[in-house]
């Protein structure tokens, strides 16, 4: 009796497994079957080759099978089925690259049904085949990248809550993800669709009730973006092609989110440095070989008092929730032979400008050998770029580093004529002017609390002494 | 906190370590190991170089070990070419350089995934087995790292293909010193990877790696991808005692046990030698792949050529030819005469084949030059037999 309660279970399970398979494409009628699809062996898994298959039409699987190897990025895994059938048609061969996950592999059925009927069973019967989803916001597809930071790092990655997590451990805490979890919640109408359509249903935000991905999400993505790569133009002149790094992928990646979900405006101001530059010299003259303090250093202490009396600015767009830190830890933006890096300095309105030279010197050094921790470059709450050491540079405006709400660009020096009262009358004086311009985050700062950051910037720059306020 | 202080541990510790090395003269076989109850941390250091016996030693540890135990093995292995579980041979390796070659390497496919690489007496493997659910791929690499450091070799760090690279004088690029693999089972995981510490081979390695016939070959399955390598300049043995310590660090004091010939006679690691070893599973694992000489293949199905020379075309599946397609300038396509040699080639084993000037029935003057090329990019070395 109890064998044929778990029977019908059985199928039942079956039956609804194969619903949003096999109620689709009826062209031709097939007996009862499931497709297996490509499983996420690891958390970021998106895609793997196929191995060799252990087993054959026709074999019988018991639960803890291996069923076929698969190879994701050096690493050999077994695919072990964990429910019993006969493996009725085999849909990708051993050797095949890049299958992403979720697309049909392999054809089940029952014990004792004619694997001989899926002879003709082709992928377009399966349900058809979809392209590897992109990288989820949080995560890099195939490399453990870290990377609050604008791009990804040479040296090894951790994690944090934003940060890519390196796979099959750590944050999730390994489990492997069944791959019927991985179904895409979408209405049959709606991966039909998809399907004839070419869009990547994955990738959807779903409408529907419990956020299913309805028909009309569909429609809206595929009038939305032309993703197919067009067919290859005629054999151009000569060029070169670089395969993308995962580093490049990741700051790709990183900076178009930032870009689509942070509505950036600017606001740039003329700063004076004249008293400022004054200060430095005077100050490095009594350095004693201690310290040589750079423009970078007060600007750092700068930014740090200005986030201070304008806190909002200090903060994170999080989910359901602004954070507004106590402390300001400024990510400094530097250039390294793998790419730009922002190590971070940690509470900078608690440290003095020789204390932050320091620290600044210090983080380039080993950002430039690849010698960073991740609680290095991971976190802070602002980030300055300073392309000041360009001389052709009057200003630029950069990207907000997500989840932060702001960034400062600076540009170089210049000298400019200033008009000045004296008592003969008007006469120019050379001022010293820098012109920085600031990205913020209208989700979190507005635009009057964008200048207010701005005022105060270029309040305690042009009066360097008020740094000791 | 005191820096001669440091120096004074740390001297003392290395002291303490090649006391321990040499207490554990006595090598334990590695069946011994499963019954110790809680042996949470091992170290093993193999005295084989034999790369079909060291492979299947790490395959032993892997599916055999305690569930929850951290395991390291450090093995250096005689001139060989290691090809990943799912490469094809003709494509990663240049057999006429290895015909020829006085070190007569041994062509090896290892059960990782990942890509071609050299090991010589001049390159120290590493290989840490712990628990799926603890995997990463960065932890060991990391480790090895700090391994490196601490013999002075400050330029080393992981990048993000995991692999360990070194700065050079020579070039802002960094250099590749070690590269990684890896295979997870549902309880136990494993990364393995090289080190180039002092090979002597280093300027020929590109040279045994790239094939001739890569561009003749279609093939499914993984490909390599090459990097610039260097050697890091450090003794064997310092670098095993640095990545010892390294792991004892992490995973607690063990004593090393040193593993050798006697463990081939466990009958599960003989086993896995006879597998390892044998050319079905080096050459017959060879995922699908389409030969077509002299014009190279356009795509992995079999297609007319269009060309005014002879051209033989197959795919071969698990090593075997399954179609081919030989375009004949005398001939039509689908004349008798193509068809039987077409005919006459499939069932052929690519591995066994010795000439192929007799699976080819050679008439015309332009089809010895085509036999004698693919003699040259085809025909396998030495057979793994003569080179355990």
């Amino acid at each position: 009796m109890f064998t044929a309660v778990l029977r019908r279970r059985a199928l039942q399970q079956t039956s609804s497994l194969s619903y949003q398979f096999a109620r689709c494409y009826a062209a031709k009628s097939f007996p009862p079957h499931t497709v297996v699809s490509m499983p996420a062996l690891s958390p970021t898994m998106t895609a793997g080759n196929i191995g060799t298959w252990q087993k054959k039409p026709g074999d019988a699987i018991s639960p803890g099978d291996v069923l076929v190897e698969i190879e994701t990025d050096k690493a050999q895994m077994d695919f072990e089925f964990q429910e019993e059938g006969v493996l009725a048609k085999i849909l990708k061969d051993s050797g095949t690259k890049d299958v992403a996950v979720g697309n049909p592999i392999a054809v089940m059925i029952e014990e004792g049904e004619d694997a001989s009927a899926f002879e003709s069973f082709t992928l377009e019967d399966a349900g058809g085949e979809s392209a590897p989803a992109p990288p989820p916001k949080e995560e890099a597809s195939e490399s453990s990248e870290p990377a609050d930071s604008q791009s990804g790092t040479a040296p090894p990655s951790s994690k944090t809550e934003s940060a890519p997590v390196p796979e099959e451990t750590e944050s999730s805490g390994g489990k492997l993800q069944p791959a019927l979890e991985r179904q895409p919640n979408a209405s049959a109408a709606a991966v039909r669709l998809a399907i004839e359509t070419g869009v990547k249903i994955t990738g959807l935000k779903g409408t529907g009730t419990g956020g299913q991905i309805t028909e009309s999400d569909v429609k809206k993505a595929s009038s939305g973006g032309a993703p197919s790569a067009a067919p290859g133009a005629a054999p151009a002149a000569s060029y070169t092609d670089t395969p993308i790094s995962s580093m490049r992928k990741t700051i790709a990646n990183r900076l178009t989110e930032s870009m689509n979900q942070n509505p950036h405006y600017f606001v740039a101001a003329s700063v004076s440095v004249s008293k400022l530059l004054k200060l430095r010299a005077a100050l490095n003259a009594s350095a004693d070989g201690q310290y040589k303090l750079s423009v970078n250093d007060f600007l750092i202490k700068a930014v740090g008092v200005a986030c201070k009396k304008v806190p909002t600015v200090n903060s994170s767009w999080r989910d359901g929730f602004i954070r507004q830190f106590d402390n300001v830890d400024v990510s400094v933006a530097v250039a390294t032979p793998v790419g730009l890096m922002t190590p971070i300095v940690k509470s900078v309105d608690g440290l003095g400008l020789q204390s932050i030279s320091a620290q600044v010197k210090d983080l380039g050094k080993r950002a430039r050998d690849g010698k960073l921790k991740p609680e290095e470059y991971q976190g802070g709450t602002f980030t300055i770029s300073n392309m000041g050491m360009n001389p052709a540079i009057d200003r630029f405006t950069a990207v907000i580093n997500p989840p932060q709400a702001g960034i400062l660009a600076v540009g170089t020096t210049k000298k400019v004529a200033i008009p000045v009262e004296t008592e003969e009358g008007t006469s120019i004086e050379w001022d010293d002017q820098i012109v920085v311009t600031g990205s913020f985050d209208h989700k979190v700062v507005d635009g009057a609390v964008g200048g207010e950051w701005i005022k105060e910037f270029k309040k305690v720059v042009e009066n360097p002494l008020e740094l000791m306020l | 906190m005191s820096p001669s202080r440091g120096l004074n541990s740390s001297v003392l510790r290395i002291l303490r370590l090649s006391k321990v090395k040499l207490n554990s003269n006595q090598s334990r076989t590695i069946s011994i190991f499963t019954e110790i109850p809680k042996a949470n941390t091992q170290i093993y250091v193999s005295r084989s170089h034999s790369p079909y016996l060291n492979l299947s030693i790490e395959h032993h540890l892997l599916t055999k070990s305690p569930a929850e135990s951290t395991i390291l093995f450090l093995y250096t292995n005689k001139p060989s070419i290691i090809i990943g579980r799912n490469q094809n041979p003709w494509v990663e390796c240049n057999h006429a350089a290895i015909r020829s070659s006085p070190l007569q390497p041994l062509l090896v496919r290892r059960r990782s995934g990942g890509g071609t690489v050299w090991h010589d007496e001049g390159n120290v493997n590493y290989s840490v087995i712990c628990p799926t659910e603890k995997f990463d791929r960065n932890k060991h690499a990391e480790m090895v790292v700090r391994a490196l450091h601490s013999l002075d070799v400050q330029g080393a760090k992981v990048n993000e293909r995991h692999d360990i690279v070194m700065n050079t004088p020579e070039s802002t690029v960094p250099f590749k010193i070690s590269g990684s693999a890896y295979k997870l089972t549902r309880l136990r995981s494993l990364h393995h990877g090289t080190c180039l510490l002092s090979s002597p081979n280093l300027k020929d390695i590109g040279k045994y790696l790239g094939s001739p016939a890569k561009k003749f070959i279609k093939a499914r399955g993984v490909d390599s991808v090459r990097s610039k390598i260097t050697n890091v300049h450090v003794g064997n043995e310092d670098f095993e005692n640095a990545v010892v310590e390294k792991f004892r660090d992490m995973y607690g004091n063990v004593e090393t046990t040193f593993v050798g010939e006697e463990e081939g006679t466990v009958p599960a690691i003989e086993k896995g030698v006879e597998e390892l070893s044998s050319p079905d599973w080096i050459y017959r694992q060879t995922p699908q792949f389409h030969f077509s000489y002299p014009s190279a293949p356009a795509s992995e199905e079999l297609e007319p050529v269009q060309t005014r020379s002879w051209n033989i075309a197959f795919i071969a599946r698990n090593g075997v030819i399954t179609k081919s397609i030989e375009h004949n300038i005398s001939s039509a396509p689908g004349d008798s005469n193509s068809s039987s040699v077409e005919n006459s080639i499939i069932g052929t084993n690519v591995y066994e084949v010795t000439d192929w000037a007799h699976i080819l029935p050679v008439h015309e003057q332009q089809e010895i030059p085509v036999a004698k090329a693919m003699n040259d990019m085809l025909l396998v070395g030495v057979t793994p037999a003569q080179g355990i």
